[in-house]
């Protein structure tokens, strides 16, 4: 099922098959880049930044860049 | 006085080196984003002084937040005559694409492969050789919490260059010159 980053709940696993190309060269320096797979560490609350997994590191976005990445989730 | 300036994703450890390198006291902390402003000191490389700057984190030159916006101005402004990419040696892949930008833009770079007894304690083997042949410019192991590697680090500061992207790419291939 496809889904926004930003839209994924904690602990769910993925692929990312979209960035928006207008935040696509400021995340890929972050090793987020189509293709990777991901896993959504924590949500902080309040609206806060999305905490994921890519490569073993952990990597916080705001929800602005979140929103643009598209995903692939595991089901 | 010529330039040398610290670059570096977050939390790789680019405050705790400029602390070694320079004898000063910028706020070293175990998070990232601990530098969000530059600081600058002076150092001295066989009897001349030079300027140094520890750059804020940043993933990549094209900014998203504050410290990167700070990092990337710095770096066209000030005209570095060597910029020493700090990378974390537990993220080799992440680190190198900020290195790859600045080289890019034409920087003189020196690579430090920071926290590599971390990298040797999870079993990460890093060759060196190899990735100093790909990039073409110095790449030096370093543990800057213990000092070591700095030595080496400084003295290879003279061998940084510009390396063209086109070449490292043929490089990498496995092509010859």
């Amino acid at each position: 099922m496809k889904k926004k980053l930003s839209d994924m709940r904690p602990a769910e696993k993925g692929r990312i098959i979209d960035i928006d190309s207008s935040i696509r060269a400021s995340v890929a320096g972050m090793g987020i880049r189509t293709g990777e797979e991901l896993k959504v560490a924590t949500e902080q609350p309040i609206r806060g930044p999305v905490v994921i997994v890519v490569k073993g590191r952990e990597t916080s976005l705001g929800r602005g860049l979140a929103k643009s990445i598209l995903v692939e989730c595991e089901e | 006085m010529k330039k040398i300036f610290l670059a570096g994703n977050p939390n790789v450890g680019k405050s705790v080196l400029f602390n070694r390198l320079s004898g000063a006291k910028a706020t070293v902390s175990n998070y990232p984003g601990t530098t969000v402003d530059f600081t600058k000191s002076q150092m001295w490389i066989a009897g001349e002084g030079w300027e140094i700057i520890d750059l804020p984190g940043a993933f990549s030159l094209k900014p998203k937040d504050k410290a990167e916006e700070v990092a990337r101005d710095m770096l066209s402004k000030e005209k570095p005559d060597t910029v020493v990419s700090v990378i974390d040696a537990t993220a080799v892949e992440r680190g190198l694409y900020l290195t790859l930008e600045l080289m890019e833009k034409g920087y003189p770079i020196v690579v430090a492969l920071n926290m590599s007894d971390a990298a040797r304690d999870r079993k990460i083997k890093i060759d060196v050789k190899k990735l100093e042949k790909i990039l073409g410019v110095p790449v030096v192991e370093t543990v800057a919490t213990t000092g070591s590697g700095l030595k080496e680090l400084v003295s290879r500061i003279s061998e940084a260059k510009p390396m063209r992207i086109r070449s490292i790419k043929r490089r990498a291939k496995g092509k010859k010159e």
